[in-house]
């Protein structure tokens, strides 16, 4: 296949915007976690948890399907433990949606995915929606082709009901909006497969409170149900007729408030917000989408169909999961660009590109990075000495304490898929804490280092006049840890 | 044709009626009491008819210094009118609001028939604005910006027709209401013509004076910049910050569902506009013209750049421009729905256009097509049928509106006074009334303005409501008012530190919960408990 320099120019640049700055974005605790696993499932077949090559996986919050594990084992495979190495294959992948829009709509469409702040920045953090999106893209060039080749399509659903528990419920909508027309075998096939990764699932024990607590969070949304009861009190203690009040207030403001949520995904302000809220494109895009929205209405419905999940989701949304809509997004912004004129084209490409760098060279970081030096520590101090630190100091400070310093993972759990894990033993001397721990002045016990969290220090603190030796402060410039002198045991 | 023409001015003449009866019917009693500010102007303008001068002694003010927020005086010399017809009712103080928000769906009939050439569209536009519960809402309350959006309608009007007043009106708005400083000049870059210079230069002329008022009073430059973005906490000179929250302004969760804030019961609640405008706005977007999307983007600024994150009250101008665009998209529905088939084949045709012989030739859209298929499929197509059909959706969708409005209603006049008690101030009117009742028994009454249902704050207008509902003469309280620890009369508005003030003799004093102990007060010195709206005890009226 013959790729024209034009292109060549497009990856190279879509490249360049993931591998520069190299070092960014800091790993969140859920992609530090992915990372420790993919290290772990390379090096001794286990994963975080000691399971032989499992098919579920679990973060501090939900259980985890396969693929994306097994695609940062293999980065690190390839090339060792690094930030690096876990940023790769999803790079990679990154790459590849850039080289599949532009097959999809040309030069244009191919640079506004590759410039997509959102896509720049998920194909630099091992995460499921990347590769969600890449696979439904692939789809869509499968099935919108007058004849399909059923072995990839097949390979392809696959692989997708292993990416992502959102991938069930979104794969045969997709099908009959990509298809062009309906299908009803397309359709099936993709239902069957669907429903039997969900009735394999569900197998699992709490895989129904998974998907509840989740994927469908919006059903049982307190603050809608609250809502709705109080005002309708406020109407029948004011005589209007209770009717009335069961029309105006009841369940449906479940569905109205999980179709906003759905709509909001598309406010401009989550669209062309700024690098670390996930915007998707830099501000300058607007202009091109605002035009391409004219041109290319169709692209909207298949836009929204991407984010259907958030329907459910009320109020939460994850803006990871909009970059599923952004290779078609990309298309409008494409329509966007051809049609302006050359000056103008290459004007508002300058300005995204500059608007871009400068985000890149100045990133506004919302990421942990203070988090690494409490692991630096706490790992040199449990050389010699019994460490504990705090687990509120982050929501999940275990997969930093593995993924910053030599230790290895390694637990004996007492059933094989436990829904929410808290591991608290990181090495042979080093503890995570939690609330029910407690706080003594060591006698003849040997004493323990304390990386503290202002919850712990209060404990200690209420019982004896300990000060603190040394302050940890988080990229807000707020104290976040304190490191205690060694006089303290913990029960 | 004539008859035509009378049929057409009956109708005007209707929706203004229906758009007056929205905003004037029982307009003293909802909102259910005056706020801090409606208190402040009423009093203000009652002070300027009787002796010229605002309570604190100034000369027919420029900025009413008032409650300290230095409230422009344009509202409250246009109030003065009302009060000569009306006196002191409380509604006095809300007909200027209600009357120009009358006039603002004329205002838009008007200016979108200028501007379209069709009179259905600026029929369903005046429609949509007289029942916007934004329009209503502000056009219920003391608030200029009503007025200036009036004004503005009526400009462009004018201007579009070529007529001078049309700069004149446009100038006018910006001296009403501050926001407008920065939309109207915005606004005027459409106009950037030939023709329209000798306007524009009216428009120039008009506006200097109030340039050179800006630039020598500070007390009208103070309003503006305590409000400003640089108040905001979280900004930190960035550029991309303001443009976020620019961006922000289009949030459909707010525009529909809770942007209005008349509860805080989160999504549960009311927009701006009302939910059934949003599927028509979405379809007037894709028919929308350049002045229109320029009315549009410009409206949303002044919300944009203040400390809050939503200004519902700076973006009145906004709503009205969404409104004009769904009632686009509502009259582009009526057209094309009779004739679905062609509608969807049309739109798709279109689209395959864009990427016809290109490398993205592959996309279309599998939707449209399949819908234009469904359609096609009964080959016995009677468009007959489908005109039926539409008309039978017709009901459907006036029944949405009407049920959509009720709600609004519902919330407006029961959940919003329940939710929002005390940020209506709604205490201070009884507690007013009680003092006065109660004002031969005591030597002092001494009042603390620190209340809250769930936190504590300021109350600030407490003496306009003890000096509106006393009718006290402004004259008397221009000469007895003591700043600071406001007093007047045996009135004394301050903190209350009931360690100290539990021993003053002959005194009533009309306290919070949060600034007296309840639970270990001899019950029987509380000689009243004043409520919120909601029920909470909101302040204890203790005779000492």
């Amino acid at each position: 296949m013959k790729i024209a320099p034009s292109v060549i120019m497009l990856l190279v640049l879509a490249a360049f915007l993931r591998f520069f700055p190299i070092d960014f974005p800091f790993f969140t605790e859920a992609e530090t976690r992915i990372a420790v696993r993919g290290y772990s499932l390379a090096t001794t077949g286990k994963d975080e948890l000691g399971r032989n090559l499992p098919l579920i996986f679990n973060s501090l919050t939900d259980y985890q399907l396969p693929a994306v594990s097994y695609l940062t084992s293999l980065g690190v495979v390839l090339f060792g433990k690094s930030d690096l190495a876990v940023r790769i294959p999803f790079i990679l992948i990154g790459l590849g949606i850039v080289f599949l829009t532009y097959r999809l709509g040309g030069w244009w469409a191919g640079f506004a995915a590759g410039s997509s702040t959102l896509l720049i920045f998920l194909s630099k953090v091992p995460n499921e929606a990347i590769v969600l999106t890449f696979l439904f893209t692939l789809l869509y060039i499968v099935v919108s082709r007058p004849v399909i080749n059923i072995k990839i399509f097949l390979a392809l659903l696959g692989l997708l009901v292993l990416v992502s528990k959102t991938a069930w419920f979104l794969i045969p909508v997709f099908v009959i909006f990509a298809a062009g027309k309906i299908r009803f075998k397309l359709f099936l096939i993709s239902g069957i497969f669907c429903a039997a990764a969900l009735i394999i699932f569900l197998q699992i024990p709490q895989g129904w409170r998974s998907l509840q607590e989740n994927n469908f969070q919006g059903f049982a949304a307190a603050s809608i149900q609250n809502g709705i009861d109080r005002l309708r009190g406020q109407g029948i203690q004011s005589g209007w007729p209770p009717v009335a009040e069961k029309i105006f207030f009841n369940k449906s403001w479940f569905l109205t408030a999980g179709i906003f949520n759905w709509f909001s995904s598309f406010s401009p302000g989550i669209l062309f917000g700024p690098l670390d809220n996930m915007g998707v494109w830099p501000k300058a895009a607007i202009i091109p989408f605002i035009l391409g929205l004219f041109r290319a209405k169709s692209l909207i419905g298949l836009s929204l169909i991407m984010t259907l999940p958030f329907l459910f989701t009320y109020p939460d949304i994850d803006k990871s999961m909009l970059v599923a809509s952004v290779p078609f997004m990309a298309l409008i912004v494409a329509a966007g660009f051809k049609s302006l004129k050359t000056f103008f084209k290459i004007l508002v490409a300058g300005a995204l590109m500059f608007e871009l760098i400068i985000n890149l060279l100045n990133p506004v970081s919302l990421r942990p990075t203070w988090i690494k030096q409490i692991a630096y520590d706490a790992y040199e101090l449990s050389l010699k000495n019994n460490v504990v630190v705090s687990d509120d100091i982050i929501s999940d400070i275990t997969p930093f304490l593995y993924w910053h310093t030599p230790l290895l993972p390694g637990e004996n759990l007492k059933q094989p898929f436990p829904y929410k894990i808290r591991q608290t033993e990181i090495g042979d001397n080093l503890k995570v804490v939690g609330w029910e721990n407690t706080f003594y002045i060591c006698g003849a016990d040997k004493p323990t280092s304390i990386i503290a969290s202002r919850r712990d220090l209060k404990k200690i603190q209420i019982d004896h006049r300990i000060t603190y030796e040394k302050q940890y402060k988080n990229d807000q410039g707020e104290v976040a840890a304190f490191l205690m002198p060694d006089k303290i045991c913990v029960h | 044709m004539r008859t035509l023409r009378n049929k057409k001015f009956l109708l005007v003449l209707l929706l203004i009626a229906v758009a007056g009866f929205l905003r004037f019917f029982k307009l003293g009693e909802y909102p259910v009491v005056l706020n801090h500010d409606e208190i402040s102007q009423i009093y203000e303008t009652a002070s300027i008819v009787q002796t010229g001068k605002d309570i604190y002694g100034n000369f027919l003010p420029l900025a009413f210094p008032s409650t300290g927020d230095y409230k422009p005086g344009h509202y409250i010399y246009l109030s003065t009118l009302p009060y000569l017809i009306f006196g002191d009712q409380e509604a006095t103080i809300r007909v200027t609001a209600a009357f120009f928000g009358t006039l603002t769906v004329l205002g838009v009939f008007l200016f979108v028939k200028a501007l379209t050439q069709n009179w259905k569209i600026a029929y369903l536009s005046g429609i949509m604005v007289a029942f916007t519960p934004s329009e209503i809402f502000y056009s219920r309350k003391s608030f200029e910006g009503v007025i200036g959006e009036s004004l503005i309608f009526f400009g462009l009007f004018a201007l579009l027709k070529g007529r001078y007043i049309g700069a004149l009106l446009l100038g006018l708005s910006m001296y009403v209401y501050t926001s407008y400083i920065i939309v109207v000049p915005l606004l005027l870059l459409f106009f950037l013509r030939k023709r329209f210079l000798p306007l524009l230069l009216i428009w120039l002329a008009v506006t200097l004076p109030l340039v050179l008022l800006i630039a020598t009073n500070q007390d009208l430059r103070f309003r503006a910049g305590s409000v400003f973005i640089t108040q905001d906490p979280n900004f930190q000179g960035s550029l991309d910050y303001i443009f976020n929250r620019y961006l922000n302004q289009f949030d459909p969760t707010y525009l529909f569902l809770n942007g209005l804030n008349l509860t805080d019961q989160g999504v549960v609640g009311m927009g701006p506009l009302l939910l059934l405008q949003l599927p028509f706005l979405i379809l007037g977007l894709f028919r929308v013209n350049r002045l229109l999307v320029g009315l549009m983007i410009v409206s949303v600024i002044p919300s944009a750049v203040t400390f809050e994150q939503h200004s519902p009250h700076r973006a009145t101008l906004f709503f009205a421009a969404l409104s004009i665009i769904s009632a686009l998209g509502l009259h582009w529905f009526i057209i094309t729905s009779r004739k679905p088939c062609h509608f969807m084949a049309g739109l798709n045709a279109k689209v395959i256009t864009v990427f016809r012989g290109k490398p993205g030739g592959a996309v279309r859209s599998g939707f449209l097509q399949f819908l234009v298929n469904f359609l096609r499929k009964p080959r016995t197509f009677s468009p007959r049928k489908f005109i039926r059909k539409w008309f039978v959706l017709l009901p459907f969708l006036i029944a949405g509106f009407l049920l959509n409005f009720v709600y609004f209603v519902r919330i407006y006049t029961v959940s919003y006074p329940y939710e929002k008690s005390q940020s209506l101030h709604y205490p201070f009117v009884e507690i007013a009334k009680f003092a006065w009742l109660k004002y031969q028994n005591f030597d002092g009454i001494v009042i603390d303005p620190k209340f809250g249902d769930v936190a504590p704050e300021t109350a600030v207008a407490v003496h306009y409501y003890l000096a509106f509902y006393g009718n006290y003469p402004p004259a008397k309280l221009q000469g007895q008012l003591k700043l600071g620890e406001m007093s007047f009369d045996k009135f004394s508005i301050r903190p209350v530190n009931w360690g100290k003030d539990k021993n003053l003799q002959n005194t009533l004093i009309i306290a919070s919960p949060w600034s007296i102990p309840v639970n270990s007060l001899d019950k029987e010195k509380i000689i009243k408990t004043f409520y919120f709206y909601n029920g909470v005890p909101a302040y204890y009226a203790i005779g000492l």
